[in-house]
């Protein structure tokens, strides 16, 4: 599979779908993430999704809101989401600016994003992980 | 650099050098080879002088190091053999303070090298000002922030200056970039490098969604306060209703509607002027402690 440097990569994990962001966010590519995951929602009937935004630069209020925005229309399709990863720094510049993520749920890292989920899906050892197209 | 008595020597040689990388010396690297300042003697100037011009990066270990390093820089490339006597004058006279013994060679790399926008201390801006100063003549008074004139060039001792334009999009994630890249040199902890990079993103944005395009200019002041300073200016319509926009009832479409006032919360210095129909230009300056 071809890996599309203009996108970020949603990676399906069972039926939750994972998103690492490891790069600087402009945003034409915050809104086709938008349009992705709702897209791969749909596809994998996916139960669960984590925003792992530990690679991420900054998180302006426009990517806070388009996070925020994630959650919220992911929600209305029935999935849960948790962004993890929001480093200390990123963490203490948005309660400085003010910013909420509107009730999305966070978690310190991946791991226990993934324990926040292991409720609704166990992660056996052998999962097999591939990318969206 | 915070006694006055060594300003006019880092306004010469800042010329030359990069002040922003001026906070650490010790070592020169020198196209891989690592050269200590004191071993470098008059005949190394004209190479030393080609590689300032080629962007060598001087790194200092500690401010109290950075007089005896300038010294030592405008020694080699003067091929005075003797070390620079500091200078006699009165701190206040700032402009012509040049140490003579490197003077002509400054104004000489000011005339041809690189670094020749960093004359924005001098005259030519203070012109560039004045011109803009009847555009932002209506300036608007927000909170806390100074209603005066639009930024005089600064009297600090020196400056780097970096500027952005900013077209599209993917120019404010560049902006971002390249704020935090100086802000690290000038020895930021990586805390406030976000925050300022955020900043950077906030007024990029900015410009981006409501002027279409414009530009960033960051600048790392230095002198008694030093600080990092950045300024977003655009000729786009302006914002109407700043007081409004600076409330905190707003909500702006597509952001939070928080982007401006939460880089006024975050900054040690904030000033916004625009001009319906004329433009908007914001200055924000973080200190360095």
């Amino acid at each position: 599979m071809m890996l599309d440097a203009g996108r970020i990569p949603i990676i399906t994990l069972h039926d939750f779908l994972l998103v690492p962001i490891q790069t600087a966010l402009s945003d034409r590519l915050v809104s086709q993430l938008k349009d992705d995951i709702t897209a791969a929602i749909v596809r994998v009937a996916a139960r669960g999704l984590i925003v792992d935004v530990s690679g991420i630069d900054v998180m302006d209020s426009y990517i806070s809101r388009s996070l925020r925005d994630i959650g919220m229309v992911a929600r209305l399709m029935g999935v849960r989401t948790v962004i993890a990863g929001i480093n200390p720094m990123i963490a203490m510049t948005l309660v400085e600016m003010d910013i909420s993520l509107g009730g999305v749920d966070t978690a310190l890292n991946l791991e226990s994003a993934l324990e926040q989920f292991a409720n609704i899906v166990r992660v056996l050892p052998e999962t097999e992980i591939w990318r969206e197209e | 650099m915070t006694q006055p008595a060594d300003e006019p020597m880092v306004a010469a040689l800042s010329v030359h050098l990069n002040p922003i990388l001026a906070r650490a010396v010790l070592t020169l690297s020198l196209s891989r080879t690592k050269l200590s300042l004191e071993r470098l003697g008059p005949a190394d100037g004209p190479a030393l002088q080609a590689a300032i011009e080629r962007g060598l990066k001087l790194y200092i270990h500690s401010p109290p190091q950075l007089r005896r390093c300038m010294q030592d820089v405008a020694r080699v490339i003067s091929g005075v053999t003797q070390p620079v006597p500091p200078p006699v004058e009165p701190p206040s006279s700032t402009s012509g303070r040049t140490i003579s013994t490197s003077k002509s060679d400054v104004r000489a790399a000011e005339r041809r090298g690189p670094s020749s926008s960093r004359s924005n201390g001098g005259n030519g801006s203070a012109v560039a000002s004045a011109a803009k100063a009847d555009v932002y003549a209506s300036a608007v008074a927000i909170g806390s922030a100074a209603v005066r004139a639009p930024p005089q060039p600064a009297a600090v001792s020196s400056r780097f200056k970096m500027v952005v334009p900013i077209r599209d999009e993917n120019d404010i994630v560049v902006a971002r970039g390249r704020g935090r890249e100086m802000c690290d040199r000038m020895g930021f902890s990586s805390a406030v490098q976000i925050k300022l990079a955020t900043i950077i993103s906030e007024l990029a944005r900015n410009i981006v969604q409501y002027a279409g395009q414009g530009e960033i200019t960051m600048t790392a002041v230095l002198g008694e306060t030093p600080g990092f300073e950045v300024l977003a200016e655009d000729r786009g319509p302006g914002i109407p209703n700043l007081d409004h926009v600076m409330s905190d009832s707003y909500r702006s479409k597509r952001g939070l509607g928080i982007g401006l006032k939460g880089t006024r919360k975050m900054m040690d210095e904030f000033e916004i002027w625009t001009n319906p129909g004329g433009g908007t230009r914001v200055r924000v300056c973080k200190y360095l402690r």
